[in-house]
């Protein structure tokens, strides 16, 4: 303990205003970001409605002129939705966003297709995440592996990273990586996985390269969840080694 | 047009901190807290009423819930940058500091932390946590003592 105190007892308040612990900037740059992402108007949908709307007037005044108002107008309406599709979104991290099914989809089930009102409701998806743990292979040290089980209450499109407080993503092995009913592919800085069938206890095993890490440092599981109707939720998880 | 209570996050990112850091010790565990706040911003913020208080009041409500949440109280931590100029002294100042402050009761620490830490005022903090103004001042009073007294016995032994 220094003598400080005895020498400027009467000074506490503004020492302790000085003393105010500063977070550290790019902390606050990454989570500022963050905010920024969720908090500002989503153009990108705008444009995206307003190009496939336009698409669709141009087939119609183009059909009707010859003829067959009522087929063009089924078909303008597919061409459009299929247009939105095509050009739909990427999401923040530039993603390739997986649609159909694939190895990192759930398994089919009859009832279950992708936007099946049944299963979607208004909003954006609930999500909902265990604890993290943190474990390493003892059989292979290359590799970290930190796990937790997330919920969500609607379809939805994951696309999961590992990220820095900075938000730089970390690469994450798939081979050695799991989410719900499994997924492959090369190594990936995001893992992209389609959840058809609504619950809890999807696991999410993240295999990240040992030499990537740093014992004491945060880092955060970013799970960004899209439903059929493009309503997003993304949630990040922090955990240390 | 709805106002965002997130519309400027910088500085309140930094005032909820501070006020999280002297609450449980700076370092990554007032980051994680920091962030789960934010998170649970985000969530709700369609709930926020400006008439209930400030951006930074609502915020500290939710993050005196995440740290009610922790398993255990983190142990203090000091954290400096390498190229501070004043470095040393500014380090002794902060080690007293935390270990006067972890010394206290709760409900000092809990004051001091929005005084100090988030920069709320008395009227401020009495609106957070129910109390008149002149209560606020008065415990604010006796807190400070308390943390003087901390520091000079510690300074003595």
């Amino acid at each position: 303990m220094s003598g400080i105190w005895k020498r400027r007892s009467d000074d506490l308040e503004r020492q302790l205003r000085a003393a105010r612990p500063d977070p550290r900037p790019e902390f606050v740059s990454a989570l500022a970001e963050r905010i920024g992402d969720e908090t500002r108007p989503r153009r990108g949908s705008a444009f995206r409605l307003a190009f496939a709307g336009g698409l669709t007037v141009v087939m119609l005044v183009g059909l009707a002129a010859v003829g067959g108002v009522s087929y063009a107008a089924t078909a303008a309406l597919d061409a459009a939705r299929t247009i939105q599709k095509v050009v739909a979104p990427t999401g923040d991290e530039g993603a390739i966003v997986v649609r159909g099914l694939t190895a990192g989809t759930d398994q089919y089930r009859p009832g279950f297709g992708w936007g099946d009102p049944n299963h979607n409701h208004a909003g954006p998806p609930g999500l909902r995440r265990a604890k993290v743990r943190v474990r390493t292979n003892p059989n292979d040290s290359r590799f970290v592996r930190v796990s937790t089980t997330i919920g969500v209450d609607e379809q939805a499109h994951l696309t999961i990273s590992v990220r820095t407080a900075g938000g730089q993503e970390l690469l994450l092995s798939q081979r050695r990586s799991n989410v719900g009913q499994g997924v492959e592919g090369p190594p990936t800085k995001n893992i992209q996985y389609s959840v058809l069938i609504p619950r809890n206890g999807i696991p999410v095993d993240l295999s990240i390269p040992r030499n990537l890490l740093r014992a004491g440092v945060t880092y955060y599981i970013v799970i960004r969840a899209e439903d059929p109707d493009g309503n997003v939720r993304t949630i990040r998880i922090p955990y240390r080694l | 047009m709805r106002y965002d209570p997130l519309a400027h996050p910088e500085e309140l990112i930094r005032r909820l901190y501070a006020y999280v850091a002297y609450r449980i010790g700076a370092g990554p565990d007032a980051e994680d807290v920091t962030s789960e706040t934010f998170e649970r911003a985000l969530r709700y913020r369609k709930s926020y009423d400006r008439r209930k208080g400030e951006p930074v009041s609502w915020l500290i409500g939710i993050a005196r819930n995440v740290i009610a949440e922790l398993p255990r109280h983190p142990t203090v931590e000091v954290e400096e940058r390498l190229d501070d100029p004043e470095l040393e002294e500014r380090t002794a100042v902060r080690v007293d500091l935390s270990r006067a402050l972890a010394a206290l009761q709760p409900r000092d620490r809990e004051l001091l932390s929005l005084r100090y830490g988030a920069d709320l005022t008395a009227r401020q903090i009495g609106e957070l946590l129910g109390l008149k103004t002149n209560a606020v001042e008065v415990a604010l009073h006796r807190a400070l003592g308390r943390l003087r007294a901390e520091l000079l016995t510690e300074a003595a032994a």
